[in-house]
């Protein structure tokens, strides 16, 4: 949970991913596995171009899902003090658990779990 | 009284101490002055006005209280939100805070704007929100009187509900001057209903 006392030494890990030219974070606990393969069915994250891998997730209820990703951007460790909760008004997509600022450059962290494949 | 005695005063610094003495004998005794003075202030003194961010989003001239403009920036990268309402472009990072970004256009269903170079970004404070709203070309701040506030026509359809009143100006033509409260708040309750 993001409160607004964390201390700077919080960090978290997330796993970075590209679809259709935008970077996304991901959770590393949300991430089952990242493997090859194609399969280019999109999301409301977009249609990746060239769906050379995919996340291996589970959903709500356990079941095993894939989110099928252009690119893999590695594991990294964000410092709590970084991530920002979504404004109001736009907070209403329960897949977008908030962003990353990232040198200057927002990455939207996604809760794999809540994603339709 | 001439029309000389007329022109409006100012107030000056006396830095030269050697006509100090030869100015305060030519004046009148405070007393006296205060005798003559004014109950309250006269012609355009006295006309009630309010400021307001001038705006161009479209071929719309638009303004907002000024007392809600906190800041304006360029529109840098905006990162789009999944299932977020039409007139959310995204969100927008600003020294560390993040903000929507409001095409008004869309929001009030007269339009769409364009993101260009040229493009500003006014961050406005509402309802313990900062929201970010495009804008083609900023004019910055008017004296508005209200004297010279007009009711917004019927014409207006929509949009109605978020005008506070419509001013007749020699410099931008018709300015529409928007609650902009009132826009936040419908826009995070267009938000939450979706």
């Amino acid at each position: 949970m993001i409160t607004d006392e964390t201390k700077s030494d919080d960090w978290v890990s997330l796993v970075l991913f590209e679809i259709a030219g935008l970077t996304f974070g991901t959770a590393l606990q949300s991430v089952a596995a990242v493997r090859g393969g194609r399969d280019e069915r999109g999301t409301i994250l977009g249609t990746p171009r060239a769906a050379t891998r995919r996340l291996e997730f589970k959903d709500e209820s356990g079941r095993a899902q894939h989110l099928s990703i252009d690119a893999f951007h590695g594991i990294w460790r964000a410092p709590v003090n970084e991530l920002r909760r979504l404004p109001q008004i736009v907070n209403n997509s329960s897949v977008v658990a908030g962003v990353w600022l990232r040198a200057g450059a927002l990455i939207l962290l996604i809760k794999l779990e809540q994603l339709q494949a | 009284m001439r029309a000389s005695d007329r022109v409006k005063k100012k107030p000056a610094l006396l830095k030269d101490f050697r006509i100090l003495e030869s100015v305060v004998a030519a004046e009148l005794p405070i007393a006296e002055a205060l005798a003559n003075a004014p109950l309250r202030a006269s012609g355009g003194e006295a006309r009630a006005s309010e400021e307001f961010f001038v705006f161009r989003v479209g071929e719309f001239m638009l303004g907002v209280a000024s007392t809600l403009v906190r800041e304006v920036t360029r529109a840098s990268s905006v990162t789009p939100i999944p299932r977020a309402p039409s007139f959310v472009l995204g969100v927008c990072g600003n020294r560390g805070e993040v903000f929507p970004l409001i095409d008004l256009l869309r929001f009030l269903s007269i339009g769409e704007s364009r993101l260009s170079a040229k493009t500003r970004v006014f961050l406005c404070q509402g309802g313990g929100v900062t929201v970010g709203f495009l804008a083609d070309q900023l004019y910055g701040l008017r004296k508005i009187f209200l004297a010279d506030k007009l009711p917004p026509p019927a014409s207006l359809g929509n949009v109605h509900d978020f005008v506070q009143a419509v001013v007749r100006s020699s410099e931008f033509g018709t300015l529409v001057l928007l609650w902009l409260p009132k826009v936040i708040e419908s826009a995070r309750q267009k938000a939450v209903s979706r």
